[in-house]
């Protein structure tokens, strides 16, 4: 099993999931990275990534994973640098074992939202509610939902605003959050937001995916 | 350049934003040293553009040259155009997202009539006059080519040049001349004067006559390898070879068969060498061969062992098609583990086929069809016209037959439980420089009669039947016999709402009804038969096959003889004098 930290930028981050995705695999073909397929009546490659991006969200540290023989993480790196489109490049790539089934093991993510006019502090009061309602799109009905559990951490740094949501299983999808937060007067757009890395989580503190893998 | 941050606003707003991005992989280096720069627009959306051979051709083949830019556009879906409108946005390049003005030439690849309205939604957008004479010298030179070219009356007038032909050539030399006179600082007019005498290239503000120009040997011309591989999803998403141009069978409605003549062929080795760089350079699952009639290709069971080979080993899946009936060969097909067949006999029964010159024989059609079901088909597709010349109630019935073949076919062969079987029925377009291009297309009354009265008869169990839409069908025939007077007519249909006309759930038939009255025109004029001693409006162009040649086929059409294919024999229809057939 070959694994790839890459990023989903520029263009690339206006590219639905499955296209993204077949993408990749193209330029799992383009390496000749000897990914196998399954054994149906329509085989397909072996590949897995984790929670999809929303459309405009930009991220460095997507994760795609393929069933490939292939050892030497050096070599694979530079040959997906080489066959990948601009805004998809990859910065680590590790081989395991095993396949890491991030798509279930991953249960946060950090984002980073570029403001053009600062974050002001009373955003940061969300940390203190026990509750947070924000509209949500469920099935073509937009619902009020309550997400306060799935906010794990805000902070600021200049006008970036970071933040740490549920990601996986129990996702909150990040555009959704910083569309609420406009209540407090942040405008920003998908295209501001940017994933910066994903987490596991080992004893109940997030650590970064790229640490279980190396 | 557009401000690429109120662009990025502006795409999270529309439906599949990647369509004006770019940013596919293998895209050529557009930032190089340049003293020209084109713009390739393609008027429809990015998908349909994208899948155009032609367009990849001619895009590549310029940049491979010094100091050649070329960048694409395609027209932006309603969506987009609405939100370009509303925050100021000209029509932009992908590329560099630069704008029309920023280019030394824009050139429009027109392959379907019901395009033309497009142009002038992307003239629009761009925010350039539609009127060539409306353009001065602060405007790109803006011209037009591809199949549709056959006859540019409708559309002349919207284009400093018009060119026929084969862009390896027509293309490569007007950029080139363009070059040389931008060095020498010659304005547009001296440029146009220079160009028009350029083999393919019309200006129609000149006017005479114009020869097309075609591609001499087609084995050692200009084909890339290392093509765009978009990351969205589009019509045709897979590499292409081209096995040759031209169709040896001459079936008498076709245009395509006509127009691509010569016929020219690429050697297998030229075509394995390709398939091998496509599959290594692209990533793409599917390797298609494209052709007018794939199954005429020389040495097609050399050629499919050969890319067999290359396929299997990169897990790539062959697709073929375009074959023929006649020579649909079993061995093949098996080979290429398919569970679907599309045949398209044209007409139901074996005299309106010899009528047409689908050499197709009843005998064939039942050996390949029994072929093909004992190789395991699940799914056949046929395609057939209505509204030929001499078509009667019994060549309808003659298609039902054939439904019934297939079925009973399959209950005597079949491997598998179930046979699909899907009947598409286009109604008959005469088109120019086909043998039937004096014909008239059939009122739009008799076609709804016929949908109809193969709609009761296909009612079978896992038959399907689609049929083409009656009234675009009577736009396009209006539109591809046009003449200069319809220019007015498509700015009218276009200004009263008029654009994707090819997409059904676009074309809006009164609108265009409306613009032909609007401008004092009986759209029967051109759908209605045509004298054969009348001067067509195409007639200045030299496309290679002679007026007298398709006279006598049409003679033989009505008499109900065929002219056999080709290859074995040349039938004299004139094209060998642009090059010669058959290298």
């Amino acid at each position: 099993m070959i694994v790839f930290r890459h990023r989903k930028t520029d263009e690339a981050s206006f590219l639905s999931h499955i296209d993204a995705m077949r993408v990749l695999q193209r330029t799992m073909r383009r390496m000749k990275a000897g990914v196998r397929y399954s054994e149906g009546f329509v085989p397909h490659m072996l590949t897995y990534s984790t929670t999809p991006l929303p459309l405009g969200v930009q991220s460095v540290a997507e994760y795609f994973v393929a069933d490939s023989p292939m050892t030497d993480a050096d070599a694979l790196l530079e040959s997906f640098n080489e066959c990948a489109p601009d805004g998809m490049r990859a910065d680590f790539c590790a081989v395991v074992a095993k396949n890491p089934n991030l798509a279930a093991n991953v249960v946060a993510s950090l984002y980073e939202v570029g403001t053009r006019d600062g974050v002001p502090d009373d955003v940061f009061g969300i940390l203190d509610e026990k509750e947070y309602f924000m509209k949500q799109l469920k099935k073509g009905q937009e619902l009020d939902v309550e997400v306060r559990g799935k906010i794990y951490s805000m902070e600021k740094e200049g006008n970036t605003l970071r933040l740490t949501l549920a990601t996986g299983n129990d996702n909150l999808r990040v555009d959704s959050f910083v569309a609420s937060l406009s209540r407090y007067g942040v405008r920003v757009t998908a295209n501001d937001i940017t994933r910066v890395e994903q987490f596991v989580s080992i004893g109940g503190s997030f650590v970064a995916a790229k640490e279980i893998l190396a | 350049m557009i401000d690429d941050e109120k662009l990025k606003r502006l795409l999270l707003q529309v439906e599949k934003p990647a369509r004006y991005l770019g940013g596919e992989y293998n895209l050529p280096d557009v930032h190089k040293p340049c003293d020209e720069r084109v713009c390739l627009c393609f008027a429809d959306k990015y998908e349909v553009g994208m899948s155009n051979i032609g367009l990849r051709i001619l895009y590549h083949m310029l940049n491979d040259t010094d100091g050649v830019v070329c960048e694409r556009c395609f027209a932006p879906s309603v969506d987009m155009a609405e939100k370009m409108r509303e925050n100021e946005i000209k029509l932009f390049s992908l590329e560099t997202r630069r704008e029309f003005c920023d280019f030394d030439i824009v050139g429009f690849s027109v392959g379907f009539e019901l395009a033309y309205t497009n142009i002038l939604y992307m003239m629009d957008l761009a925010g350039v006059p539609f009127y060539a004479k409306d353009r001065g010298e602060e405007y790109p030179l803006i011209v037009a080519g591809g199949p549709c070219m056959v006859n540019p009356a409708p559309i002349a007038d919207f284009f400093d040049a018009v060119l026929v032909g084969e862009g390896e050539v027509n293309l490569a030399n007007f950029v080139a001349l363009h070059r040389e006179c931008k060095k020498a600082g010659t304005g547009k007019r001296e440029f146009l004067e220079r160009a028009s005498k350029l083999e393919g290239v019309y200006v129609p503000s000149i006017g005479g006559r114009v020869k097309r120009a075609v591609v001499k040997d087609l084995d050692s011309a200009y084909f890339p390898t290392k093509i765009l591989v978009p990351s969205c999803d589009i019509v045709h998403d897979r590499s292409t070879l081209e096995l040759f141009r031209g169709c040896a069978n001459g079936c008498r409605f076709c245009q395509a068969c006509f127009y691509y003549r010569p016929i020219r062929e690429r050697k297998k080795d030229t075509l394995l060498k390709q398939a091998k760089e496509l599959i290594t350079n692209t990533g793409y699952e599917e390797l298609s061969l494209s052709s007018l009639s794939t199954s005429d290709y020389s040495d097609l069971k050399g050629l499919v062992e050969g890319l067999k080979e290359e396929a299997e080993k990169e897990n790539v899946k062959l697709a073929l098609p375009s074959l023929r009936l006649d020579s649909f060969e079993a061995e093949i097909y098996e080979d290429t583990k398919g569970a679907s067949l599309t045949f398209a006999p044209e007409a139901g029964t074996q005299r309106l086929r010899d009528v047409i010159n689908k050499n197709v024989g009843e005998k064939d059609i039942e050996s390949s069809l029994r072929a093909a079901l004992a190789h395991g088909v699940k799914n056949v597709k046929l395609y057939f016209m209505i509204g030929l010349p001499t078509e009667t109630l019994d060549d309808l019935k003659g298609i039902v037959d054939i439904v019934r073949l297939v079925r009973k076919l399959h209950a005597e062969c079949g491997r598998s439980k179930i046979i699909n079987i899907t009947v598409s029925t286009a109604v008959f377009i005469p088109k120019p420089l086909t043998p039937f291009q004096w014909e008239a297309q059939i009122p739009i009354d008799e076609m709804y009669g016929k949908q109809d009265y193969l709609k009761s008869e296909l009612r079978f169990k896992n038959v399907k039947y689609s049929w083409h839409d009656a009234k675009a069908s009577v736009i396009e025939a209006a539109l591809a016999r046009g003449d200069g007077r319809q220019s007015a007519v498509i700015v009218r249909a276009y200004e009263t709402g008029c654009v994707f006309d090819s997409w059904n759930e676009c074309f809006d038939y009164d609108k265009w009804m409306e613009a032909f009255r609007y401008c004092g025109i009986d759209p029967s004029e051109y759908t209605g038969a045509i004298p054969t001693d009348k001067e067509l409006a195409w007639d200045f162009i030299d496309n290679g096959v002679t007026k007298d040649y398709l006279l006598k086929e049409r003679e033989r059409a009505y008499e109900g003889v065929t002219t056999p294919n080709c290859i074995g024999k040349c039938n004299g229809c004139g094209a060998n004098k642009l090059g010669r057939c058959f290298q």
